[in-house]
């Protein structure tokens, strides 16, 4: 038998056990008896702080970080260092909108972020707009994690092993976890995927430089010599400069929880202090990326002359050069995770939207209570086999639509906090400039391509611009939106 | 101190790491001294994921004596 066959089958079975692992102890960890909706999708409005910081960190910590990070450590140095800049500034913005957003939930039995725009405007067609942009924009975010899968299996199989099908079969496998499981097994996953991803992540960023160039600074000594421009960021306006560093680290960091999964993850949080507490423990994970900045800029020395896409390989491929199967076993079973729980946790959260937000308001009366749950778990099965396909057929589509999943997704901003703060907007005001902010996202993206700064910035200009001229022009004969009181602000204690 | 005061100093601990990332990573952008080995630009970055918490902890200190 070739050597590689050998190194694959071991590398490749350490990275089933661990998902299959993984799926018993989460699947072992549930609840018995009836399901009810909130339950299934929001994990019953319980979770400590522990739980919601580990489900938290699954799903912000996502096979793209894992493997983009270390790319653009690669392709592009200094540039990568807005991604902890931006969730440093996304934890500061959460301390300050999570808990009102709880708190607006628990009161009104919200489970949805589309439910929370459509209870709080008063708006059944503000519901549906936003459901529908945050699936669409949701899909193609599974579909980049499937990409990361076939990365990590392609090289756990060292070439053995058709990456495409082995992505398809773990996914059809978190499928049928998500479906049983719901978001209390995704969140005991988590568990699971961070433990390991540490593991991994301070052996690939802290001994790779150490066994290479003898220490940290031994690296970036020989960075300086090989590949002194990319330690600093490019001056003014050019790609990836100084004025794009500030404009995306900013818009970015406002848009951080704006995510249909992250709205979902609030409203399982048991109160607001376990909220506040995990805006103070997050930012610690970030030291996380920092240790796969190291990873990528040691590939960058050791195995040199990637582009492009195959810059996310680069960490995988120091593995595979320099160290045995085993190890590749453990770093990819990590990656393999890393991608599965987020997908479990988006795929979850478009299923309930689908089923609360699309198809109850078209067929009304035609879902109760008691039929959601049910629904809800055949949506998370039709949501992926979309994904899936979606994958598979138009890949180049979904790669450009996930060019505005940010820029899209942080327009769901004015109405969100609105709602938060109590500000009383017409309905009406937010989705005509939630529709305008998507669209001009989406314009200056693919028409403008490549500005020197954000182009989701325009978006949400243009997006306040037309909540602020609605409001304007509006009659003032209008009804205030019910509850917009005092009580938002009340303190809590618990 | 009066609420408004506190709130206004929650706001100002709130702005520091903001402006510290988005802000003085950019202009920060040089190699030398290097800190611990570390270039200058990654060694801030470090610095404020570490000063992050302390800051949102201080705002939580202010928010509970406020109530």
């Amino acid at each position: 038998m070739p050597e590689s066959v050998v190194a694959g089958r071991i590398a490749l079975s350490i990275v089933v056990v661990i998902i299959a692992g993984t799926i018993a102890f989460a699947l072992l960890n549930l609840k018995r008896g009836r399901v009810d909706p909130a339950e299934y999708a929001i994990g019953g409005r319980s979770f400590g702080t522990i739980f919601l910081w580990v489900l938290l960190a699954g799903e912000i910590y996502t096979a793209f970080t894992f493997l983009g990070a270390a790319g653009w450590i690669y392709l592009h140095g200094a540039a990568a260092y807005y991604i902890p800049a931006y969730g440093a500034i996304g934890y500061l913005v959460g301390y300050a909108l999570l808990p009102r957003i709880r708190r607006l939930g628990a009161e009104r039995g919200l489970v949805t972020a589309p439910d929370l725009l459509a209870n709080y405007y008063q708006s059944p067609r503000l519901g549906v707009l936003a459901a529908i942009l945050y699936v669409v924009l949701a899909l193609p975010y599974v579909t980049l994690q499937l990409s990361g899968l076939q990365i990590v299996l392609s090289s756990a199989g060292y070439g053995w092993l058709n990456g495409a099908l082995g992505a398809a079969v773990a996914f059809t496998a978190i499928a049928m976890f998500t479906f049983t499981a719901g978001l209390r097994g995704t969140a005991w996953a988590s568990l699971v995927k961070d433990g390991l991803v540490l593991a991994v992540v301070l052996f690939a960023g802290v001994a790779i430089p150490i066994h290479f160039f003898g220490s940290l600074g031994g690296m970036f000594a020989q960075l300086q010599r090989t590949n002194a421009a990319l330690l600093t960021l490019p001056a003014g306006d050019a790609p990836l400069g100084q004025v794009w560093f500030i404009t995306t680290v900013l818009f970015t960091g406002i848009g951080f929880y704006m995510g249909p999964h992250s709205i979902a993850a609030t409203f399982s949080a048991r109160s607001d202090n376990t909220l506040r507490r995990n805006a103070m423990l997050l930012p610690l994970y970030s030291i996380v990326l920092i240790v796969i900045f190291f990873a990528g800029y040691a590939a960058l020395l050791l195995v040199p002359g990637l582009h492009g896409p195959a810059a996310d390989r680069s960490f995988l491929l120091v593995i595979a050069r320099y160290y045995p199967p085993w190890v590749m076993g453990f770093v990819a079973g990590a990656g393999a995770l890393a991608a599965l729980v987020p997908s479990s946790a988006l795929i979850l959260a478009s299923a309930a939207i689908v089923v609360r937000n699309i198809v109850r308001p078209a067929f009304p009366g035609r879902i109760d209570e008691r039929h959601e749950t049910l629904a809800m778990r055949l949506a998370v099965i039709a949501i992926s086999a979309a994904a899936l396909l979606a994958w598979w057929l138009a890949p180049e589509t979904l790669g450009s639509l996930l060019l505005v999943y940010y820029s899209g997704i942080t327009q769901f901003l004015p109405g969100v906090v609105g709602a938060a703060f109590g500000l009383r907007l017409r309905g009406i005001a937010v989705t005509l400039g939630l529709a305008a902010g998507v669209l001009t996202a989406a314009l200056l993206t693919y028409v403008l391509a490549h500005l020197g700064f954000n182009p989701g910035f325009g978006g949400l200009l243009v997006n306040l611009l037309v909540v602020a001229l609605v409001e304007w022009l509006a009659p003032k004969t209008k009804t205030s939106p019910p509850m917009a009181n005092s009580s938002l602000e009340a303190p809590t204690t618990d | 101190m009066n609420s408004w005061r506190l709130r206004a100093l929650r706001i100002a601990i709130a702005l520091l790491p903001v402006l510290a990332f988005a802000v003085g990573t950019p202009l920060l952008n040089r190699v030398e001294p290097r800190i611990l080995g570390l270039p200058f630009n990654l060694a801030w970055v470090i610095l404020w994921i570490l000063l992050t918490p302390l800051c949102l902890f201080a705002i939580e200190r202010l928010r509970r004596s406020e109530h």
